[in-house]
């Protein structure tokens, strides 16, 4: 069993919502439960988009072999609307950042502030993987 | 940890202290969208798409002629069962060409729900295969479809060759009472292992 989130870390993600045209941002684990979300997105709706983020993730890597015969670690996911983009990165073993952004937002400074996040909170934000599934802790 | 979570939380409680994942798994057809979207307190997250002529020769409608349409990623939902548990739900796809997804969405669960269908019960096999391959401690619950040959639970276990401490339960994944029952049937058995296994 474990705790749901109680969004501790949701104040270190607002930081990455200082890009011009950044909406929200959602720290999710691996296995799909919320870690944290900026201030302006409910729960249940993260919630229900961290699910979702994970499963993307999943798929994501499922494609690799398409970029030919080499298994390198899956870096990012980029979808483009046309009223946005969503950027999900890894943030550090079983953990993914993903923001959301206008579709005029400069995608660089956009990931450059991603990357600075997930190495600035760095221990923080993993997720190892639990050996008592099953039982409690 | 104890802080409180936000206070724009309509549904889940200050005092939910303990969440668990759960699988809402089955084959193709069974009836693990509507489950998950019956029990969900929150708009579930949905990835359905309309099936195409590609998929006919693969994914049998034998007995679903009313189905157009097939979950490709997943489900989510959450459930609030009392003042200290919550239940986040994650539906599996049911086709083996998916089975990547599903080793990957069961990180994390603590057990799962297989939904079973009496038109098709040998369909259920591939499933529970994979939930044994993954220790992953699992309840069935059988989806009373209307027009569906109605057997006894007995010959059901017999048929899926299940053990005998694994609960076997009817639902209708329509009404929210019945699937209740049947979720609660699954956290029932998980608490009873971990008791044994704390025991042990």
């Amino acid at each position: 069993m474990i705790e749901p989130t109680n969004n501790e870390l949701g104040w270190m993600l607002d930081d990455v919502l200082k890009v011009p045209e950044a909406r929200h941002a959602i720290l999710l684990s691996a296995d799909g439960m919320l870690r944290a979300h900026s201030a302006y997105i409910g729960r249940d709706d993260a919630e229900r988009l961290a699910a979702g983020l994970s499963g993307l993730q999943s798929i994501s890597r499922s494609t690799a072999e398409f970029c030919g015969p080499t298994e390198s670690p899956w870096r990012q996911t980029l979808i483009e609307f046309g009223h946005g983009f969503v950027f999900l990165v890894a943030a550090g073993e079983g953990a993914y950042l993903a923001v959301s952004t206008g579709d005029e937002v400069d995608m660089e400074s956009v990931t450059y502030r991603m990357h600075k996040l997930v190495d600035r909170l760095g221990k923080e934000l993993t997720s190892p993987a639990r050996l008592d599934t099953g039982s409690r802790a | 940890m104890g802080c409180a979570p936000d206070s724009d939380d309509v549904y889940l409680r200050p005092s939910v202290k303990t969440a668990a994942k759960l699988l809402v798994v089955g084959h193709f057809a069974v009836g693990k969208t509507t489950f998950v979207g019956t029990l969900s307190e929150i708009r579930p997250l949905r990835t359905e798409e309309v099936m195409t002529q590609a998929g006919a020769l693969v994914d049998d409608l034998a007995g679903t002629r009313d189905k157009t349409t097939t979950t490709v990623a997943m489900d989510f939902g959450r459930l609030t069962i009392n003042d200290s548990l919550v239940l986040y739900l994650f539906g599996a796809p049911g086709q083996r060409r998916f089975t990547k997804l599903w080793h990957d969405m069961t990180r994390g669960a603590l057990g799962a729900l297989v939904l079973a269908d009496t038109r098709r019960l040998s369909h259920s096999f591939e499933v529970m295969g994979l939930l044994e391959e993954l220790n992953l401690p699992y309840a069935v619950a059988v989806n009373d479809f209307e027009g569906a040959p109605v057997h006894s639970l007995d010959e059901v276990r017999e048929a899926l060759d299940l053990l005998d401490e694994t609960p076997l339960v009817r639902c209708d994944a329509r009404h929210p009472d019945s699937s209740t029952r049947a979720l609660i049937s699954l956290v029932e058995y998980l608490l009873s292992r971990k008791t044994e296994l704390e025991h042990a």
